[in-house]
């Protein structure tokens, strides 16, 4: 009961948020400054683990393919694997932790503080001004920094294959074409948008709804962070069960 | 650098209080319930659905390279064995207990408990940090242990109904790959994690700064800092293992 | 349930699951129902240790590791350098005799290698424990190939240098099998005349 009592407060939040959207002028500065703050706070931690996941792909397959002597495809295959997969979910997970356990920690304590009681007071909707930029900031970094995550991840595995594998540059990169289908990219795009959603909507709504001063504050941040992680993947699974059924349906 | 410095007295400190005696039992057995046990149902829920999601994909990328299906439930034990088992473990638990034990003892902290501990003579290193790594290290090993027997499960039941294979090819294909040493490096790999995640979380829950602002910033440095760490440190054991290999 | 039994069961779980894992793969096998038997080798054809035995098809064993024997000598006093420890079912004994070969194939295309062990005849003893038997080296597909290739190349060398002769033999076997048909209509009419004639005579004409 109480997690339906609790889906069902979300789902009119989210309600309240598109509806602020559609009507309302977007407040264009203060999104920008969102979205720059967003962005450049992650940035830099995305493209660092990036290149990790890669490398770490990287050399998980070159083990295997060598016993089938099938190493030229590395690059396809690292890169293929991280572009529908593991991509969206690690730079998930990231994101979650830096910009989902930031906002919800920032609007609690905006709340506990009684800060967005005072902008109800003054007659300024906090919706409209704290909670609708963070959410399109939000949304939308997910896909730039989904993106940054799998150049650096392209960039990790090619290091990773020269080293490990002995290849080179050149036929790592060579063989992604083979691999990389206009459906495998639209299936990492399509899952970082649903994952940037998902974690905009968690984070929002329980930096929003806070109670019980600090240790309410340090609550949502934990709760954000499970609710997030669990979320991402089921959504995961989701997602791809659908891309897949879709894919099928498309090439047969 | 001030930070770094702090950071270097503060776990050597840490170090040097977990390798002796007394250990405070009852505690680490209260932190391995509230770790390790009630982090059970959400590790066991989401690795499963990552188990299935692996298999597919597996078997999508599988038949580009050799049109067969075939080697799936091998490589797919491969995979689980040596990284997904481990290390998104480490990940939830980075977040769910990252979390959890950098947020409870910075609101120690600012509620001047840890003052109140010094004063009456308890370390509180002792009573809070040890503890917690304990428990984490082997609840991290506990838990790996048991998502990765979710996982092959998993992968079993998806080779049975989608690949036509029996529960016996099955065993016989992640033999084939497979051994039991990529089981003990996993735990390897898991005990390093849980070694790692407390640390760092306890380290920034006790230098937390005042007010609800300072928890949350507190918990939000702590869940970062555990993901890059597991990742940073993930690359450089599988680099490391895969001489073994 | 108290906390302590909580993390009693918890851990208990993990053991339980550690040992599964064991048990599954290998490690620990408490049921000892297979013996080792020695074959000998000079070329293993890329058979690994773990891969699979088989007899007459079945998986009943697995190789359990390879040897470098460099003074070793079979029965026969021939040198044989590889000697590869395999375990067996005991349920298969009764199947390996003395006449039984140990081959080594390929399973498919982009198969492994496995070991095949076809079955003896009755009359011939079973092979103990510990027995040390020669195995059939597998054909060496390169060694075959690089033959073919010099046999290729000399055919070529042939029909190279005897360009005139060649010819003129296929010329020469031309003419004769153009006359040897001529030959054979020849011989087909006169039957056939022969055979009118008879007939002419058998009636009286």
């Amino acid at each position: 009961m109480g997690f339906l009592n609790e889906l069902g407060r979300i789902l009119i939040f989210v309600g309240k948020i598109l509806k602020t959207i559609k009507s309302k002028s977007i407040n264009c500065p203060d999104l920008s400054r969102q979205i720059y703050r967003v962005t450049i706070q992650a940035i830099s931690i995305t493209a660092f683990s990036g290149f990790f996941v890669g490398a770490i792909m990287s050399i998980q397959f070159n083990s295997q393919l060598k016993e089938f002597g099938a190493l030229t495809v590395l690059g396809g295959l690292a890169t293929s694997a991280t572009l529908r997969e593991l991509g969206p979910l690690l730079i998930a997970f990231m994101l979650s932790g830096k910009i989902g356990a930031y906002t919800s920690a920032e609007l609690g304590t905006m709340r506990v503080t009684e800060q967005i009681d005072a902008m109800r007071c003054l007659g300024t909707d906090p919706i409209e001004h704290l909670v609708v930029p963070r959410f399109i900031a939000i949304v939308l970094s997910s896909f730039i920094l989904l993106l940054v995550g799998l150049l650096s991840s392209i960039i990790g595995g090619a290091a990773l294959g020269k080293i490990v594998g002995g290849l080179s540059a050149q036929e790592y990169f060579n063989a992604i074409p083979h691999f990389v289908t206009g459906w495998s990219i639209a299936l990492g795009l399509f899952k970082c948008l649903s994952f940037g959603i998902l974690l905009a909507t968690v984070c929002t709504y329980k930096g929003y709804f806070t109670q019980g001063g600090a240790r309410g504050v340090g609550r949502s941040v934990i709760s954000t962070a499970l609710i997030t992680m669990v979320g991402i993947v089921v959504v995961d699974w989701f997602t791809s069960y659908l891309a897949r059924s879709l894919e099928f349906l498309w090439t047969s | 650098m001030d930070e770094l410095n702090s950071f270097e007295t503060y776990f050597k400190d840490v170090l040097r209080r977990t390798l002796s005696p007394p250990w405070r039992k009852k505690e680490v057995v209260i932190q391995l319930d509230a770790i390790g046990v009630q982090s059970v149902p959400i590790i066991l829920f989401s690795i499963s659905f990552a188990a299935v999601v692996t298999i597919m994909e597996y078997a999508y990328h599988m038949k580009l390279v050799i049109q067969t299906a075939n080697m799936v439930p091998g490589f797919a034990a491969l995979l689980i064995l040596r990284e997904l088992g481990c290390v998104i473990t480490a990940l939830l638990l980075a977040s769910k207990v990252g979390a959890g034990i950098s947020a409870e003892i910075g609101l120690m902290r600012i509620t001047e408990q840890i003052e109140a501990l010094r004063l009456l003579q308890i370390d509180p290193i002792r009573l809070l940090v040890v503890p917690r790594v304990l428990a984490t290290i082997l609840s991290a090993m506990a838990l790996t242990v048991l998502a990765n027997g979710a996982c092959v499960f998993f992968s079993m039941l998806m080779s049975i109904s989608n690949l036509s294979y029996s529960m016996g090819t099955y065993f016989s294909a992640m033999n084939r790959f497979a051994s039991f040493k990529d089981l003990i490096l996993s735990l390897i790999k898991a005990a390093v994690f849980g070694f790692v995640i407390p640390i760092v979380s306890c380290y920034y829950g006790l230098s937390c700064e005042d007010g609800a602002q300072g928890v949350g910033r507190a918990t939000t440095l702590a869940v970062v800092t555990n993901a890059i760490s597991i990742i940073v440190l993930d690359f450089i054991l599988t680099w490391l293992f895969s001489h073994l290999y | 349930m108290k906390v302590e039994t909580r993390v009693g069961l918890f851990f208990l779980g993990a053991v339980i699951t550690v040992v599964a894992f064991a048990w599954l793969m290998g490690v620990v096998n408490p049921f000892s129902n297979s013996y080792a038997l020695f074959v000998q080798y000079n070329f293993a054809g890329g058979l690994e240790v773990g891969s699979p035995v088989r007899v007459m098809g079945i998986k009943v064993g697995k190789v359990e590791s390879i040897e470098f024997v460099p003074d070793q000598r079979d029965q026969q006093g021939n040198e044989v350098k590889l000697k590869i420890k395999i375990s067996v079912s005991k349920r298969a004994k009764e199947a390996l005799r003395g006449d039984s070969k140990f081959f080594i194939n390929l399973a498919g295309i982009i198969g492994e290698k496995f070991l095949e062990i076809t079955p003896g005849s009755l009359s011939l003893p079973i092979h103990e424990a510990g027995a040390v038997v020669r195995g059939e080296d597998p054909p060496r597909i390169d060694q075959l190939l690089s033959q073919g290739y010099g046999l290729a190349g000399k055919l070529l060398d042939i029909v190279s240098k005897n360009e005139g002769s060649v010819g003129h033999t296929i010329e020469l076997l031309d003419h004769l099998v153009t006359n040897l048909n001529r030959t054979l209509v020849q011989l087909d009419k006169t039957t056939k005349n022969v055979e009118i004639s008879t007939l002419l005579k058998t009636c009286g004409i």
